[in-house]
C-alpha cells in the first residue's frame, strides 16, 4: 500500500489494482508504484513507464480477446501484469540494464586499487607539499580568493544518530551542529533515487561529525550514482560526487620536460614514448574511470613541448603532483638529509674496482670510467660554481680518471702515449 | 538416477543463455517493437520460446546500454481512432552497426559450439 506521497511502504504492487475503475488507469497505477522501485534517473524511468505501458495496453487487448480472460478486463490487466515477473525483481532488472557496463570499470576500479596499494606501500610518505616540481595554476580573471575552510565546530564537533532518521533529518542535525549552512539539491538526487526521507541505518555515539558524513553518505549512495559531500566557506553541500567532483575542475600546467628527457635518456626511448609512459603512469594509477581517455568524462590531460597540461578536480591533481614528482627531474647531486649534497660516486670511488682496473690494465674499462667522471662533471659544472666543495671534488675525480686512464693506455701500448679517443 | 534427471530439457532451458542471439536475430530481420518482438519470436518457434516481458524489456535495455541496438519512439494512432491518442508512446528497436557485427559473431560461436557437441554424440543414441 502506498502510505504518502514521498513514502512507500507496499505489501503487493498488485493491490492498486483492486480500486482502478478501468484497465488504463489500473496499468497507470500499478506502473506508478513500479517505476518508483527503480533508483533511476526521471527521465530514464518515464521513458520505462511508455514502453511497458504501450505492452500491456496491447496485452490486455490481446487477453481481452483470448478465451482465458473472455473479456474479464480485471483479471487480463492482472494477467498481464502477473506476466512481466515480481515487480521488485523487475525494477531491478531494469537498473542493472541501464547503468553503465560494469566490466570497463570493473577493470579500472582493479588498476585504481592496485595503484591505492603501491601507494600505500610506497616507502616514501606522501606529502602534498613536498616537491619542487614547478606548476602553474590557472586562474581566471577576478579569482583571487580560495574557499574558507571550515569552522572548529564542524571539523572538531561530535554527534550522535539514532539509527532511524530520514536523510534530510541527519543532514540538518550536521548542518546544526557544525553550525553551517546546508545545501542539498533535492531535484538531482531524487533523480538519482535519493529521496529527502531516504532512511539511514546508521546508528552512532558521539562519534566527529566527517565521520558520521561519511558513513551516512555511503549507507544512501547508490554504486551508479555515488554521492560526496564537500564543506567550505560557511556551507555544507550534500549531492552527487561526480557533480560535486566536477565543479571542481581546475586546469594546471606542470613542468615535465626534464623528466621527459632524463627518462628518454636513461632508458634508452624516445622522448615520445616517454612522455606516453608519463600519460599512461598517470590515468592507470590516479583514479582510472575519470579520465576521458578511460571513458571517463571529468579528467584529461595534454603534453605538449614539455609541459604536462591536466584538467581535472582539486583531488586528483594532489595525486598527479605527487608521483610526477617521485620521477627523476634531473641528474643533479641528491640533497641528503643534512642539506648537504651527496657526491655522486663513479667506478673510481670504489677501491675494489680501482684496484681491479689497475691490475687487469683494462684500457676499456678505464675509458669509461674516465667519460663517466667527465659526464659528470659536464653535469655538475651546470649547477655549481668553480671553488665550491662538489664542484672541486667532481673536477678532480675527472682529472685522475684521465690520468688513469693515460697511464694505463701507455702502459698498454708500452709508453707510447694515449691512444686517440 | 532421478526421473528429473532422465526429462528431456524444455526449450525454455535450452533457450537460456541464448535470448540475446534470438533477439539479435530477430531485429536483423526488421525493426520491431517490444511487444511485437514477443509476438515474432513465438510465432518463429512455433510457440516453442516465449520470451516473457520480463526478460525481453531489461535485455533490450541492455543491448542498447552497449550500442547493439539503437531505438526510436512513435507515437501511436489507435485503429478506431484518426485522432492520436495522447500520452501513447511506442519504442522501436533496431539493429546498429556494432550489433550486425556482434550478432554475425555470435552466430559463429554458435554453430562452432554446435559443431564441437555434435563431434561427440555416437551415430545412433
Amino acid at each position: 500500500m502506498i502510505d504518502g506521497p514521498d513514502h512507500l511502504v507496499i505489501d503487493d504492487p498488485l493491490d492498486v489494482l483492486a480500486t482502478q475503475a478501468d484497465a488504463g488507469s489500473a496499468i497507470d497505477a500499478w506502473l506508478g508504484v513500479f517505476t518508483r522501485l527503480m533508483h533511476l534517473p526521471e527521465s530514464v524511468r518515464s521513458e520505462i513507464r511508455a514502453e511497458l505501458r504501450e505492452h500491456l495496453r496491447e496485452r490486455v487487448r490481446d487477453l481481452l480477446l483470448s478465451a482465458g480472460c473472455a473479456g474479464d478486463e480485471r483479471t487480463a490487466v492482472r494477467t498481464a501484469i502477473e506476466e512481466l515477473g515480481e515487480t521488485a525483481h523487475l525494477a531491478h532488472r531494469f537498473e542493472q540494464a541501464n547503468r553503465p557496463n560494469r566490466r570497463r570499470l570493473l577493470m579500472n576500479l582493479t588498476l585504481a586499487v592496485a595503484g591505492v596499494g603501491a601507494i600505500a606501500a610506497g616507502v616514501i610518505a606522501f606529502n602534498p607539499n613536498h616537491g619542487a616540481l614547478p606548476v602553474t595554476r590557472f586562474a581566471p580573471v577576478g579569482e583571487t580568493s580560495q574557499a574558507a575552510a571550515p569552522p572548529k565546530s564542524f571539523t572538531q564537533g561530535r554527534i550522535t544518530l539514532k539509527g532511524d532518521n530520514a536523510l534530510n533529518e541527519i543532514l540538518a542535525q550536521v548542518a546544526e551542529i557544525g553550525q553551517l549552512n546546508l545545501l542539498v539539491n533535492w531535484r538531482e538526487l531524487e533523480d538519482a533515487g535519493v529521496t529527502r526521507d531516504a532512511p539511514v541505518q546508521v546508528a552512532l555515539r558521539d562519534v566527529p561529525i566527517t565521520q558520521a558524513l561519511d558513513l551516512v553518505t555511503a549507507s544512501v549512495s547508490d554504486r551508479a550514482n555515488p554521492l560526496d559531500w564537500r564543506a567550505h566557506d560557511g556551507l555544507i553541500e550534500f549531492g552527487i560526487k561526480h557533480n560535486l567532483d566536477a565543479r571542481e575542475v581546475e586546469l594546471l600546467s606542470y613542468d615535465v620536460a626534464r623528466t621527459v628527457n632524463l627518462i628518454a635518456n636513461n632508458f634508452n626511448t624516445s622522448t615520445k614514448d616517454a612522455a606516453e609512459q608519463i600519460c599512461d603512469l598517470l590515468t592507470s594509477l590516479v583514479e582510472p574511470i575519470n579520465w576521458i581517455d578511460n571513458g571517463g568524462d571529468l579528467a584529461q590531460m595534454r603534453l605538449v613541448g614539455g609541459r604536462l597540461f591536466v584538467q581535472a578536480p582539486t583531488r586528483m591533481q594532489t595525486k598527479v603532483a605527487w608521483i610526477l614528482d617521485q620521477l627523476p627531474k634531473d641528474d643533479a647531486p641528491q640533497v641528503n638529509a643534512a642539506g648537504g649534497v651527496e657526491p655522486v660516486p663513479v667506478l673510481s670511488d670504489i677501491p675494489l674496482l680501482s684496484q681491479v682496473f689497475a691490475s687487469r690494465g683494462d684500457s676499456p674499462s678505464a675509458l669509461k670510467a674516465m667519460n663517466d667522471a667527465e659526464a659528470e662533471f659536464k653535469q655538475i659544472k651546470e649547477h655549481f660554481q668553480p671553488g665550491t666543495p662538489v664542484y672541486d671534488s667532481a673536477e678532480k675525480r675527472c682529472q685522475d680518471a684521465k690520468a688513469a686512464y693515460e697511464q694505463i693506455a701507455r702502459r698498454a701500448a708500452g709508453g707510447a702515449g694515449a691512444p686517440s679517443r | 538416477m532421478s526421473d528429473d534427471a532422465l526429462k528431456s530439457p524444455s526449450p525454455a532451458e535450452l533457450f537460456k543463455g541464448s535470448a540475446d542471439l534470438v533477439l539479435l536475430s530477430v531485429l536483423a530481420e526488421a525493426p520491431l517493437y517490444g511487444y511485437a518482438i514477443t509476438k515474432q519470436v513465438a510465432a518463429k518457434s512455433g510457440g516453442a520460446i516465449r520470451l516473457t516481458p520480463g526478460v525481453l524489456y531489461p535485455l533490450l535495455h541492455e543491448l542498447e546500454r552497449d550500442g547493439l541496438l539503437l531505438s526510436s519512439w512513435e507515437t501511436v494512432q489507435a485503429p478506431d481512432n484518426d485522432d492520436v491518442e495522447r500520452g501513447r508512446k511506442r519504442k522501436w528497436y533496431r539493429l546498429s552497426a556494432k550489433g550486425r557485427k556482434r550478432l554475425a559473431q555470435r552466430i559463429a560461436a554458435h554453430r562452432a559450439q554446435q559443431k564441437m557437441i555434435e563431434s561427440f554424440l555416437p551415430d545412433r543414441a
